[in-house]
């Protein structure tokens, strides 16, 4: 998710010119950090990572920054040890797809960033190295529940090490709709008073892009709803889960229909459409994800920054909660012990340090306690949802349902097809493609 | 049909002027030819007429109308291109016929046209190709094909035969001028070639720098040319040109050349030569007026230089007083190359020319 | 040339004992290879593909016609196409009305000598090198239906009553194509502006000579003159605007709904949103038929050679 929103905002400004990888003058220094490698050039020890471009090579110099110090120091505490860096694209399907074909033709890298979504892609594909005898049982009870199952293959082995989580809340102008609505329609009353006001209403993720189906699937969880069976295959449009799938799908349409929230909902396909929203001040409440409150926070100046406040997203009724999860995961796709140790020890390089100075949401409590940087008063808010958190299903049709919400979604909110039309239309897309 | 006027005729491109005053009325079904060096402004001047350029000063009539500001096609003229300008796309008869469109003419009166036009030019057989298909010779008579269906009141021809090989060139020319004669139609022939403009014009206008030189009838401007650049440029192989002075022995007039040799000035030239008298001049002798031979009471000795047999005649080139010169001579008895041989003069077609402006002295 | 001459090259050039011993084939080999290796080979593989239940994340392949009846039969594939259909059609149509008009200009303004010309040349062709993602940012920035939007906000200047550019299935289709045809349109300027560079003027003025006013010039001079040129970029614009999908999926990701998936999107979701190989090489094989057949249709108004 994170990385999607990136992946747009790294296009965005590479069109422009911007994005030249800016390697710090600090990097020449000492050699320890390039464009390719941490580690001295003759280490006799080597691997090869796959990362993103948003820690250690991020455009954002400060970020870069940090990074480097942080290898620097791991680096030192590993002598003889060089890790050989591979840069994702930011077409983080591909890419995906790519590390994992690699992977299956002996050509992966030895360690890789994987999305939490992709987790059970590759843990099935069987690609994935077990870890387990580097953590300790402390920290792996430790790992939030749906995290530790996520990252459990079948034998009861650690597969990889989910280092952040995020997760989707209800952001609130506190100036404008001072108390947080708890329930759909409280959020729908408080959306409409909004646009008395002049906003634009309730802003959401709802054009073709995994962010509107994630989102909205918190909905549907809500009510204890299930998207697919045991098997792994789509149940969500038979029985009680098809009520309660109309009814999350029904949340969202009279949202549109009341103006609650606008049509142009339809359209938004990245967070950051969404962040520029708010700090533009044109909405008072939006659904997004937890990186957005540091956004800003960073953003906006002092006063306005600190009239934007976070509160779970409503359910059903008060009672009734949920939250997408994701983040991302790095996972060994070596042979060698001492190279899946390696990776152990960089995955928790990123779960620990770089979560702290990234203020991304580590997925164990510990370290919540750990870190100064989680003491803000967000945090409890993030935490107390993450109680509700719910993963996406780790079965490979996940990527299809989500493709086929994502259609009906923008059907039912651009006002082309009735709810239930729209959701026979995925129900008989999804059956003509699961009898392989 | 129709008489042509040109008055104080000018076309300036930006700060040049191509073409200057041109004066000139064109009778009706007269065939003028327009002729001159590459840049002389010959072909501006057609374009001025056809309404391909602008006309930047003066006044064109055609028949009566002022036609300054009238598109081509409100002219009533037509045209026929050097490289002929046929629509690829169409066949002969389309593109015969392609001027008729706005005539108001039944689909049955437009093949009767363009098979007249296709009779006249003998190309009825050639009425389904496409131009690509055709030699440029038929492609020639295709684009006359074009010009006469529509019986315009005045045919302009831009360089027409300059694509053709010399032997078409010449069959061409008389094509043409036959043409003119069966359908008589007031013309303007372009041409750089002063064989054309000889053979084919009843009017010659020499053309040099943008303004007419001279105008009139083939014969006239050979035997009389107003500049020494109509007499150099009309004529191959050119006339004889000798610097020199105009000097009086005894009741007679020489013509005293560079090395001091004075030529003879016949007694009928002498009243209006006389207040020349004394005056550095340039001699003018056409190649014809000169001979191999001792015959005349006066000859020069030259070194032949270069000898071209032509068939009919053979032209000998030599130097005289340090000017390039040329005389025709009978083939059987031409000299060779660098025998030297007596030169005759014959004096009564010699020509004056006043080298400070160019002009040919009247006599 | 003397006939004794010519017959001694020709008899060189031709009956060479070391070119006569060397089969015909033998010098097509290369360019066999270079084709075989990188064009047929990659079909050939997409093909079989397409016969096979392979999927990105692995796993043991075998041979089958199910994945290609389970594209076939899938029930967005009639939207997809009706899709690409209209998307394609308005895109080429779009882009040949559009490219001639500013060839035309652009040439019309050279044989005045206006000055710019070839700074609008190059504008025009600025937007051709702009990679088809930028171009869906830019697009979607000005599509933007937010109180900020680029377009919407100056027809709100202007007093207008702003568009749902985007979040409309119809006008979403409408704003990828116009997307698609301002990126296009370079392309077509320039070759249409070469085909009207090599027309060769004197047609102009014999037609004007002849009477035609200057519609006519176009419809009968012009128009046939560019056949062969808008024929061959029909077919090229054809072939790339099936194959485009970045604009769009940059732009609205396909959406609202479905209503701006196209055939070469959706063979992309397949293979990298769904890993689905098989049915991605299947999509593959229909949009290579597509532009074979379309590209063929085009052929048959190809004039003759004498032109």
């Amino acid at each position: 998710m994170r990385m999607n929103r990136l992946f747009r905002t790294a296009t965005a400004l590479s069109f422009t010119g911007a994005v030249a990888l800016p390697l710090l003058p600090a990097l020449a220094q000492d050699d320890l950090v390039t464009r390719d490698r941490v580690g001295l050039a003759d280490a006799e020890n080597s691997l090869t990572f796959r990362l993103t471009a948003y820690d250690l090579y991020s455009a954002d110099p400060a970020t870069a920054e940090g990074f480097v110090e942080l290898f620097t120091t791991f680096i030192n505490e590993h002598p003889g040890w060089r890790i050989d860096t591979q840069l994702q694209t930011g077409n983080l399907n591909e890419e995906q797809a790519r590390i994992l074909e690699q992977a299956q033709a002996g050509r992966g890298p030895d360690c890789a960033m994987i999305d939490s979504a992709q987790l059970a892609t590759f843990k099935n594909a069987g690609v994935l190295a077990p870890m387990t005898d580097y953590f300790t049982q402390a920290e792996i009870d430790d790992l939030f529940p749906y995290v530790r199952e996520a990252v459990t293959d079948d034998n009861g082995d650690i597969v990889a090490l989910w280092w952040f989580t995020d997760l989707r809340v209800l952001y609130r102008n506190a100036g404008v709709v001072p108390d947080a609505p708890q329930t759909w329609e409280e959020t729908q009353q408080a959306a409409l008073d909004t646009v008395d006001e002049g906003y634009e209403g309730l802003l959401f993720n709802g054009g073709r892009t995994e962010g509107t189906a994630f989102d909205w699937l918190a909905f549907f969880w809500a009510q204890g709803g299930e998207l697919v069976d045991e098997t792994g295959a789509p149940i969500f449009y038979e029985g009680e889960n098809r009520e309660k799938f109309l009814a999350a799908l029904q949340f969202y349409d009279d949202l549109v229909e009341s103006g609650a929230a606008p049509q142009r909902v339809a359209t938004i396909t990245t967070y950051d459409d969404i962040t520029a929203a708010a700090a533009a001040g044109t909405t008072a409440m939006f659904i997004g994800g937890n990186w957005q409150y540091a956004q800003l926070q960073t953003t906006l100046p002092v006063d306005q920054a600190e009239q934007w406040q976070v509160s779970e997203l409503p359910g059903p009724t008060a009672d009734q909660r949920a939250t997408g999860t994701g983040g991302w995961a790095i996972a060994a796709l070596s042979d060698d012990p001492a190279k899946v140790e390696m990776c152990a020890e960089i995955a928790k390089l990123y779960a620990g340090p770089g979560n702290a100075f990234q203020r991304l949401l580590p997925t164990s409590a510990a370290l919540y306690e750990e870190y100064d940087e989680f003491a803000g008063p967000e945090f409890d808010v993030f935490a107390a949802a993450l109680e509700n958190g719910q993963a996406r299903p780790g079965v490979a049709s996940y990527p299809e349902i989500s493709n086929q919400i994502q259609i009906l979604l923008g059907e039912v909110l651009s006002q082309s097809k009735e709810p239930e039309q729209a959701l026979d239309d995925a129900a008989a897309a999804l059956e003509v493609g699961s009898d392989s | 049909m129709a008489p042509v006027s040109l008055v104080s005729l000018g076309k300036a491109f930006g700060s040049i002027e191509a073409v200057r005053d041109i004066d000139l009325e064109i009778a009706d079904n007269e065939f003028v030819v327009l002729v001159g060096p590459s840049g002389c402004g010959k072909s501006t001047t057609l374009r001025m007429i056809a309404g391909l350029e602008t006309i930047s000063r003066g006044e064109l009539r055609i028949g009566e109308t002022v036609v300054n500001h009238l598109s081509p096609g409100e002219r009533d003229i037509a045209m026929v291109f050097q490289n002929y300008a046929l629509y690829p796309h169409m066949n002969v008869a389309q593109n015969i016929a392609f001027g008729l469109r706005h005539r108001n003419l039944s689909r049955a009166e437009i093949k009767a046209a363009v098979l007249d036009a296709a009779r006249l030019l003998d190309i009825e057989a050639l009425l389904d190709r496409r131009p690509k298909a055709l030699s440029g010779g038929q492609r020639q008579r295709v684009a006359m094909g074009r010009a006469i269906v529509r019986r315009p009141k005045v045919f302009l021809f831009d360089e027409p035969l300059s694509n053709l090989d010399a032997k078409l060139r010449a069959q061409m020319r008389i094509e043409i001028k036959r043409l003119h004669q069966r359908v008589p139609t007031t013309t303007i022939f372009v041409t750089h070639d002063q064989v054309e403009a000889m053979t084919m014009a009843d009017r010659v206008v020499v053309m040099n720098n943008g303004v007419i030189e001279q105008v009139g009838t083939p014969l006239d401007v050979y035997n009389k040319p107003a500049t020494r650049f109509v007499a150099e440029f009309i004529g191959s192989p050119s006339m004889n040109f000798f610097d020199g002075t105009l000097e009086a022995q005894g009741e007679d007039l020489v013509f005293r050349i560079g090395n001091g040799r004075a030529l003879p000035v016949p007694r009928a030239r002498g009243s209006a030569y006389s207040k020349h008298f004394g005056k550095r001049l340039t001699l003018g002798l056409r190649p014809e007026a000169l001979s191999v031979s001792d015959a005349s009471d006066f000859t020069i000795e030259v070194e032949t230089k270069v000898v071209e047999p032509l068939g009919v005649e053979t032209i000998v080139y030599f130097d005289l007083a340090g000017h390039p010169a040329s005389v025709r001579a009978a083939p059987n008895r031409a000299p060779r190359a660098g025998e030297t041989v007596p030169l005759s003069f014959d004096m009564t077609f010699m020509h004056l020319i006043d080298p400070e402006d160019g002009s040919v002295i009247p006599y | 040339m003397p006939k004794p001459i010519a017959q001694a090259l020709s008899r060189r050039t031709a009956t060479t004992p070391e070119a006569s011993s060397i089969p015909y084939w033998a010098w097509l080999l290369p360019v066999m290879l270079v084709i075989g290796a990188f064009y047929i080979y990659p079909i050939i593989d997409a093909l079989r593909l397409a016969f096979t239940d392979a999927t990105l994340t692995g796993g043991a392949e075998s041979y089958t016609v199910r994945s290609l009846q389970r594209v076939l039969s899938n029930p967005a594939l009639p939207t997809i196409l009706s899709n690409t259909a209209i998307f394609t059609a308005a895109s080429v149509v779009g882009q040949q009305l559009l490219g001639l008009s500013v060839a035309l200009l652009v040439v019309r303004g050279e044989r005045h000598h206006l000055p710019g010309m070839l700074v609008l040349r190059t504008i025009v062709l600025a937007a051709w090198v702009v990679p088809g993602i930028a171009n869906g940012v830019i697009w979607s920035m000005l599509f933007s239906e937010s109180p900020f939007g680029a377009i919407n906000g100056v027809l709100r200047l202007l007093e207008l009553p702003t568009v749902a550019w985007l979040s409309n299935p119809a006008n979403a289709m409408l704003s990828a194509i116009i997307a698609n045809v301002w990126q296009g349109t370079a392309f077509s300027m320039i070759v249409l502006y070469a085909a009207l560079k090599s027309v060769d003027p004197s047609l102009y003025e014999a037609a004007a000579v002849d009477g035609a006013p200057a519609w006519e010039r176009f419809w009968f001079i012009t128009l046939p003159q560019l056949k062969a040129a808008i024929l061959v970029n029909s077919i090229l614009i054809t072939i790339q605007t099936l194959n485009t999908f970045d604009a769009i999926l940059a732009l609205t990701g396909g959406g609202p709904g479905r209503a701006t998936e196209v055939l070469s999107l959706f063979a992309y979701n397949t293979v990298f949103y769904q890993f689905d190989l098989a049915g991605g090489s299947a999509l593959s094989i229909l949009l290579l038929l597509i532009s074979l057949v379309l590209a063929a249709l085009y052929m048959l108004f190809m004039p003759k050679r004498d032109m």
